[in-house]
């Protein structure tokens, strides 16, 4: 982990729609991407007078010295906590941006599996595109379930990694399969040896109960999204509840089991 | 930094500290977090998380959110507890040059007054900073804070479990802050900090509830920096102890406004989430402007625009 002064190579709107845009953006500074791993994130400096760092997942590595970024801005930012994402949002390349990372825990990709599946709601692609990646470049086979609720959110799989077996869904059924992403898991499963989701956390509520049906147990790891302030592990504003006690979502996660987790301590 | 500039200050009886700027509690963990980010022996001090006699999970989420030039926040003194403070942390605290100051809470008299003996004699501790503001738990803080006789009891039965420095940190959640600075005085308190959070709330008007999981929260950061000033600035007239300055400071001209307020020295808080480089930056600042003015001493500064 380390502070760099990044310098914004491109940052431009990717997808909107009803309450929301998602921007690519891509950093460049020495050695950044060097020590990074899938589900490990950035907390991002704001511009103007914010005084929260944001984090952000790290998207996709596009060199030793620069990652990609996918940043969700709500449209309605008007209230000081939707503002720093805005601000984000209108960086320009050639402005600097300040960046400490990488931070977190990461995925853990066993080495023996042979076949992982993915699960993306909504925003929650934003980690896994680097998973994806990092698995198909270990030679593992990859299904990645892809969720919004409507097209419109949809990310594009031009966009994702070539090798990669893609299904898609939407709540309205606008394209790909009707209903929320987390129903397509159980179809998938068989030739799975590690399942990965992230997602709004009524995708994991979802999750843990049809496990419980799920006929052969699978490891299931999911990350999770609360507001955080150092992001070091010293202020434990992003502390919650688990299954094995307290936990800082910033530094002991955001990777958790999914078994670990209690849902409606996961609150942002 | 420039050579002949002293900028070291005695905050409280055999506590001196090579510059002015502390980390303030809750902000700054047990200081090992930011080693990888920070020349944390530079620091003037480290004040550690609130400790209590037995660890703490603190409040529901969420607990931290940001507001127009500031943050809420309602952390509630999640914490590690004094006995695995004193096993794990101050082992580590004992090798830096960096004092650290332990901020406690407690839920009575007795918890304060335990938690300070449990502090006694150990290695790698340099004074005891009493949290009788934390305004985020039901027991265990701001009650104390908010009674000068309360006040005066607690700082009272820690005076007398420790002979470590005492500073007491008050709560701007008052209706005059100097009668609670005078009663902790009189009480035996070698030094006061001041402000801790102003209590405050927002809400989603969305969903209809309030954005923090304990309703309300603490608020900090920029938008609280005139409160606190004022209030170092009246605390500095009518005390003869230390007083140390912290609301909203994150650059040097801030820190200097404290100090020439009446501060010996100040905290940083909120300022190292958004940068954690603030509180070295804030020392170089107080340097330079020092250096400029042709004052080699910051004992100079302290009170220079009381009138």
């Amino acid at each position: 982990m380390k502070q760099a002064k990044g310098r914004v190579l491109y940052n431009k709107e990717l997808l909107r729609f009803e309450t929301a845009a998602y921007f690519l953006m891509h950093v460049q500074s020495p050695g950044l991407a060097s020590d990074c791993k899938p589900g490990q994130f950035f907390m991002l400096q704001c511009s103007g007078n914010m005084v929260l760092r944001r984090p952000i997942s790290i998207h996709a590595i596009k060199g030793p010295d620069i990652i990609s970024l996918l940043i969700a801005v709500p449209l309605d930012g008007q209230l000081a906590y939707k503002k720093g994402a805005r601000q984000l949002s209108e960086l320009r390349e050639g402005n600097d941006l300040d960046l400490i990372g990488p931070m977190g825990n990461g995925f853990n990709i066993s080495s023996t599996s042979k076949n992982i599946l993915i699960a993306a709601g909504g925003i929650g692609i934003a980690p896994l595109k680097f998973l994806a990646e990092t698995a198909l470049s270990s030679g593992k086979g990859v299904t990645l379930l892809i969720g919004a609720r409507t097209k419109l959110g949809l990310y594009p799989s031009s966009l994702l990694p070539k090798g990669t077996h893609m299904v898609f869904a939407t709540d309205d059924g606008s394209y790909g399969k009707r209903g929320p992403v987390s129903d397509l898991i159980p179809e998938y499963l068989a030739g799975a040896d590690q399942v990965f989701a992230c997602g709004p956390e009524a995708m994991y509520e979802t999750m843990q109960g049809h496990m419980k049906t799920w006929p052969v147990e699978k490891p299931v790891q999911v990350s999770l999204e609360v507001r955080m302030g150092c992001g070091v592990g010293a202020c434990y504003s992003c502390s919650i509840r688990t299954r094995h006690g307290i936990k800082r979502v910033c530094k002991d996660g955001p990777i958790f089991d999914i078994n670990d987790i209690i849902c409606q301590e996961v609150r942002i | 930094m420039t050579n002949n500039i002293d900028l070291s200050v005695q905050i409280a009886p055999g506590l001196k500290l090579i510059n002015p700027v502390m980390t303030a509690s809750g902000t700054f963990g047990y200081g090992n977090e930011y080693c990888d980010l920070v020349d944390i022996q530079k620091l003037g001090a480290i004040i550690c998380k609130g400790t209590t006699l037995e660890p703490r999970d603190g409040n529901a989420q969420p607990r931290i959110i940001e507001v127009t030039a500031g943050i809420l926040n309602s952390v509630g003194l999640q914490n590690i507890g004094v006995e695995a403070l004193v096993k794990e942390q101050a082992p580590v605290w004992a090798g830096w040059r960096v004092p650290v100051i332990v901020n406690i809470a407690g839920d009575t008299v007795e918890d304060y007054a335990k938690v300070a003996s449990k502090l006694e004699g150990v290695k790698g501790i340099s004074g005891i900073e009493v949290n009788i503001s934390c305004p985020n738990v039901k027991c265990g803080g701001m009650q104390f804070g908010t009674d000068p006789a309360m006040a005066a009891e607690v700082t009272k039965a820690v005076k007398g479990a420790t002979s470590l420095p005492v500073i007491v940190k008050l709560s701007p959640n008052v209706t005059d802050i100097t009668v609670i600075a005078v009663a902790v005085e009189k009480a035996g308190a070698d030094a006061i900090s001041l402000i801790n959070t102003l209590g405050g709330m927002a809400i989603d008007i969305d969903r209809r509830e309030p954005m923090i999981g304990n309703i309300m929260g603490g608020l900090s950061g920029p938008a609280i920096r005139p409160v606190a000033l004022y209030m170092v600035y009246r605390v500095a007239g009518c005390v003869s102890i230390p007083v140390i300055g912290c609301g909203g400071i994150d650059s040097g001209r801030h820190a200097l406004e404290f100090i020439m307020a009446g501060a010996r020295a100040v905290q940083v808080g909120t300022a190292t989430f958004t940068d954690p480089q603030s509180a070295l930056n804030i020392i170089e600042d107080i340097s330079r402007f020092m250096a400029e003015q042709g004052i080699s001493k910051l004992s100079g500064l302290c009170g220079a625009a009381r009138k």
